[in-house]
């Protein structure tokens, strides 16, 4: 099994760019990296230790389950945008049915128009979202009209309550980042 | 034109006649038989069931209720739903919330395993056969993703549908693990490595899946349904070896042939100190049946539970529930 668990040291780093990033704050998660700097989180009841004796009896393919792949910034994995949903606060974009429908597809966003900023009710807090276009706000955001771009870097993409993963944002396009089996067909 | 030559006019495939003569002998009564053989040519109804691990069954409900006639037919288990509408080919995989996860496209008997066998939050439990995994991911809900799921199977094709299913599904506790079955049970037997449940859903002829899979028709053969029962009595004794004391295991196929259900389960109670459970599912289940050409089987194997899909508008399947009453020490060699 050529996997590599996450010391406290590593949880503890990646946790930080989590918070910084999208406002996680806690991964109650045994956390492994497998090959392309993936990242998987097992919820089981195994420890470490148990994981690599049962590792050498039988042959084990995969644990738990994918969230994040390190690049030059983390990126959420589709499922784990919906997994760890109630924690999510910074970088979502939300968009429209419209978008949605090409979103899903496995179509980039053209973000270069439209844009809108949404300010937490909470003015202490940093997190925003953007919103692109005039879709159904979350109950606790405000939305302000601002001419600067959406965020850069990995954005979460949301549509009403559903999230559907990440995106790379240059400001003015999102590049898709859908897994192809998690696309709708034409 | 008899009855039968008008059947086998009308219809694009047929049961060859000794799958019709075994499946008469199953269901002596006429009208029964003639009930059966009508429905087998039938599509199955749209059963999903909700993936609680994303999303409740009410959410759920309200959303696809808006674009689909949805029915919970069963109050305890308001996960399962039937979508009681005339579907294109690929219209519930390719929705919205089949993409998210929040539901998955299971045939409704092909879910009582899963409820037989109860998973509760923190077992530890092992599904042998795991593929293409729609048992794993109903018992991981039922787990609320905690304790341990083991999930095997052997083939690398299989273990990629198996991985894509529990990543749709939001599954977090499983380990996936690609082995023989045989060696797996054997390994960790040697370890005692024992888990609280035990699923083995065993490779079998697929008498039941007539209807989603008309080529059953075709592939059927007497031989297979001998050499699965050997192997199938083989899988559930190395199952049983990794059983803690008390423990469940819940044997099922998706086939009628007797060798492959009661007298497997038969086999079971002839030779361990396993004890028969009642089961209590949401179909309708004709009791086990005690003899079979010529062979008498423990009488307690009227306990398994036999569905037919005539029975519940559903495809077959059988489902047994057995507890395992006295540990298996393994002796070194």
């Amino acid at each position: 099994m050529n996997v590599h668990f996450l010391s406290s040291a590593e949880k503890k780093e990646l946790l930080a760019q989590l918070e910084e990033q999208f406002g996680i704050e806690e991964l109650p998660y045994l956390l492994i990296e497998t090959g392309k700097e993936r990242i998987r989180a097992f919820s089981g009841a195994l420890s470490k230790e148990e994981l690599l004796d049962l590792a050498q009896l039988v042959n084990i393919e995969i644990i738990g389950l994918y969230i994040v792949r390190r690049e030059h910034d983390v990126r959420l994995s589709f499922d784990a945008t919906q997994l760890l949903n109630k924690q999510l606060k910074r970088n979502i974009v939300d968009i429209t049915d419209e978008q949605l429908a090409l979103w899903i597809r496995g179509h980039d966003l053209d973000t270069s128009r439209t844009l809108e900023r949404n300010l937490p009710a909470s003015a202490e807090s940093k997190p925003f979202s953007t919103v692109l276009k005039n879709p159904k706000q979350a109950p606790d955001f405000n939305p302000q009209v601002l001419d600067t771009a959406a965020p850069r870097g990995t954005v979460i993409i949301r549509h009403n309550a559903d999230f559907f993963g990440c995106g790379k944002s240059t400001g003015s396009r999102i590049a898709n980042h859908v897994p192809k089996e998690r696309r709708l067909r034409k | 034109m008899s009855q039968q030559e008008r059947v086998r006019k009308e219809y694009k495939y047929t049961m060859k006649p000794l799958f019709e003569q075994r499946m008469r002998s199953l269901l002596p009564e006429e009208r029964d038989f003639a009930a059966f053989e009508k429905i087998v040519h039938t599509q199955p109804k749209n059963f999903i069931r909700c993936n609680t691990l994303k999303i409740s069954p009410a959410v759920l409900f309200e959303r696809l209720n808006k674009r689909w006639s949805v029915v919970q037919p069963f109050q305890s288990y308001p996960e399962i739903m039937l979508i009681n509408n005339a579907l294109l080919p690929g219209e519930l995989g390719n929705a919205l919330e089949h993409l998210l996860g929040y539901y998955y496209v299971q045939e409704v008997s092909s879910m009582m395993p899963s409820l037989a066998l109860n998973p509760k939050p923190n077992e530890k439990i092992l599904d042998l056969c795991a593929a293409p995994g729609s048992k794993t991911s109903q018992i991981a809900a039922r787990m609320q993703n905690t304790g341990t799921l083991i999930a095997n199977d052997f083939k690398l094709d299989r273990i990629k549908i198996l991985a894509a299913t529990l990543e749709r599904s939001g599954v977090s506790n499983a380990v996936i693990t690609r082995n023989d079955a045989i060696t797996v049970c054997s390994r960790l037997a040697k370890r005692n490595f024992k888990f609280d449940k035990i699923l083995l859903d065993a490779p079998c002829s697929g008498e039941g899946t007539l209807r989603s899979s008309p080529k059953t028709f075709l592939m059927w053969n007497p031989k297979m349904i001998d050499n699965l029962a050997r192997m199938q009595k083989k899988l559930l004794a190395f199952a049983l070896k990794i059983l803690k004391e008390g423990g469940t295991l819940v044997y099922s196929t998706c086939t009628h042939a007797p060798e492959e259900n009661e007298g497997v389960i038969n086999f079971a109670l002839k030779n361990f100190p396993v004890r028969i459970e009642s089961l209590s599912l949401p179909l309708n289940c004709r009791s086990g049946i005690t003899s079979w050409e010529g062979e008498e089987y423990n009488p307690d194997v009227k306990k398994t539970c036999r569905i037919y899909p005539h029975d519940n508008d559903s495809e077959g399947f059988f489902v047994s529930k057995l507890t395992l009453l006295e540990e298996f020490k393994e002796t070194l060699a």
